[in-house]
């Protein structure tokens, strides 16, 4: 970005540590794992999601990353190859660790972040589910987005017809008392975490819901991508909590989480 | 009038499926070129000649009984007049103001405000000034800033509404957004309330019209192609009447007393029911058992990198412009 007078580089100094303020402050909330929470005696019905669910760092360790584990696999040369040009500020599972200058992480310029980034950037923030006859509706707090869970029959398209999504196709079906999303057809220039951990157009997820009382609900993410990684990448258990209304909500709803490009200014890079 | 990188955009949809990202944004940016060509090569469009779009007809009603107080569905909103569509759905190229031309005289905040914009759509009486250089527009839109509401549903959109228990949620193709209609009794927040980009939203049902009261938006965006604005006062009431199962008759009045003189009171438009967006492509869900097609409606994102590289050039490092001049997005402005 070329910016050629005092005043507009410390404005842009300013919105560009602003942005960063944001994109830390999961990094800051998930310091410290939280202890169990107890179970709830209240009836429930294990197969309806509804309702505002708010994540948490239970059974997470101190410092846990934002992603859905650890644990990621192995990369194959072709996603080596994507891996080692991404540039963030992170030690943890990134490439390297560069100046904020040089970082190339697509949500600085409010590229959409896709699916599964969306549970964990820019901020720890909340979703809500929402069911009808024919789909469970996923709405997001980040990024004020939703994902249709069809439920009504479907099958996840296949073949090269599909236009792929930034949040993918979908489908859900109960497992027991899990409900299970499978989803598949996504835009591959999003990253799957801040590390930029990158996937291919062969990507699937596979999210898992288990409502393990009434105040609570288990969420295991994994992700398959076999021209990416050489194995399932396994994600932790994660704890979301029913909450009556959104933290910081004004109007007992989600409020407005949008990335605004002419607040930052952030030139893409590749 | 310079218009540029289309045919590099157009070369890239043949490619492989990772790069059919850009069919998206090529989508939403072609329909607006589209646009911009009928508007450069028609005759003036003198928006004081055009009369009042009469109320659109009232279409054949399908056999399909109607329930009066439920507009679940995928819709289409046709232009002012129309009472079929004339065209596919093309996406968030907004052909022509929700509101429609007659706007009322602006206030001196309004008019000042307005004549800092330089729209991209030429309309004599809505925009304030047409420049021919696409350098000069700085419509919120170029830079994917939020398109806001009304916008977002402007021009042929697709509205996708499912009724729950205690809303109406209202999605929407462009940008992938979603509003919520709240009919469970709670009152629009007072003016403190932070401003959003989609305002809050309350609704009830009187008859069998569905009525939406908005307020609380952030007044930074536009609500047409022409750069028609609005201020953080504004307070819309929008009206949807059920004809019959597969017709609504929408309207929408915009109050705002520190942009404009009167309310702004928009045409009918009818709205058709479809059975899938005709944005998502034929058949990738298959059909239903009864045949008929499975709902879904597509993701048309403005996406930042994609709508710089081609403002600036095809190289996302920004380096030159499509005109062979050294020039970033930033300085563009």
């Amino acid at each position: 970005m070329r910016i050629r007078f005092l005043g507009a580089s410390i404005i842009a100094l300013m919105a560009v540590l602003a942005l960063s303020s944001v994109l830390f402050a999961q990094t800051r909330q998930q310091t410290g794992a939280q202890k169990a929470p107890a179970a709830s005696n209240k009836p429930f019905d294990a197969h309806d999601l509804t309702g505002y669910w708010a994540m948490t760092n239970v059974g997470r360790p101190p410092g846990g990353l934002n992603t859905t584990s650890s644990n990621r696999p192995p990369m194959t040369d072709w996603a080596r190859g994507i891996f080692g040009k991404t540039k963030t500020g992170y030690k943890e599972l990134s490439s390297g660790v560069y100046p904020q200058r040089d970082w190339n992480d697509p949500a600085q310029w409010c590229d959409p972040m896709g699916f599964p980034r969306i549970l964990w950037n820019p901020t720890v923030a909340g979703m809500r589910f929402a069911q009808t006859s024919d789909e469970v509706i996923q709405f997001f707090e980040n990024g004020r987005v939703w994902r249709d869970l069809w439920t009504d029959g479907r099958k996840l398209p296949t073949g090269t017809d599909a236009d792929p999504r930034w949040f993918g196709y979908a489908v859900g079906k109960w497992d027991g008392d899990t409900f299970v999303v499978t989803s598949n057809n996504y835009i591959d220039k999003t990253w799957l975490d801040q590390y930029g951990s990158p996937h291919s157009d062969q990507l699937t997820v596979e999210d898992r819901y288990r409502r393990t009382d009434h105040d609570h609900l288990e969420v295991i993410v994994n992700i398959l991508d076999p021209k990416a990684y050489a194995a399932t990448w396994k994600g932790d258990k994660r704890i979301f909590v029913l909450v009556d209304k959104p933290a910081g909500s004004e109007f007992n709803d989600f409020s407005e989480n949008l990335c605004v490009w002419s607040e930052h200014k952030i030139q893409p890079k590749s | 009038m310079r218009v540029v990188g289309t045919q590099n955009s157009a070369q890239k949809l043949s490619r492989s499926k990772s790069e059919r990202g850009f069919k998206m944004r090529n989508c939403f940016l072609g329909s607006f070129f589209a646009l911009l060509a009928v508007l450069a090569l028609a005759p003036v469009v003198c928006a004081e000649t055009t009369p009042q779009a009469p109320s659109p007809k009232t279409p054949a009603a399908k056999a399909q009984p109607a329930d009066a107080h439920d507009i679940s569905g995928i819709w289409r909103m046709l232009g002012p007049g129309q009472a079929r569509a004339r065209a596919a759905t093309v996406g968030g190229g907004a052909s022509h103001p929700t509101l429609g031309n007659d706007r009322p005289p602006l206030t001196a905040w309004g008019q000042a405000t307005w004549s800092q914009t330089k729209p991209s759509g030429r309309n004599s009486k809505l925009a304030y000034v047409f420049l021919p250089d696409q350098k000069d527009w700085n419509d919120p839109l170029f830079v994917c800033d939020p398109a806001g509401y009304p916008r977002t549903g402007g021009g042929n959109s697709l509205y996708r509404f499912v009724q729950l228990s205690n809303e109406v949620a209202e999605f929407f193709e462009r940008d992938h957004v979603w509003r919520d209609l709240w009919t469970d009794g709670r009152k629009l927040p007072g003016n403190n309330a932070k401003p959003r980009w989609y305002g809050y939203s309350i609704a009830h049902w009187e008859g069998e019209t569905f009525v939406v009261e908005s307020g609380g938006f952030d007044g930074r965006t536009w609500l047409d192609l022409q750069g028609s604005i609005h201020s953080d006062q504004m307070r819309l009431e929008e009206r949807y009447k059920i004809l019959d199962h597969d017709h609504i008759e929408f309207s929408m009045t915009l109050n705002d007393p520190k942009a404009y003189t009167a309310p702004w009171v928009g045409p009918k438009q009818m709205m058709e029911r479809m059975d899938t967006s005709d944005g998502v492509a034929p058949g990738i869900w298959g059909k239903k058992p009864d045949g008929t097609a499975y709902g879904d409606i597509r993701e048309d994102y403005c996406v930042y990198s994609e709508e710089h590289s081609f403002w600036v050039n095809d190289n996302p490092t920004g380096d030159g412009d499509n005109f062979g001049n050294a020039v970033s997005g930033a300085q563009r402005k």
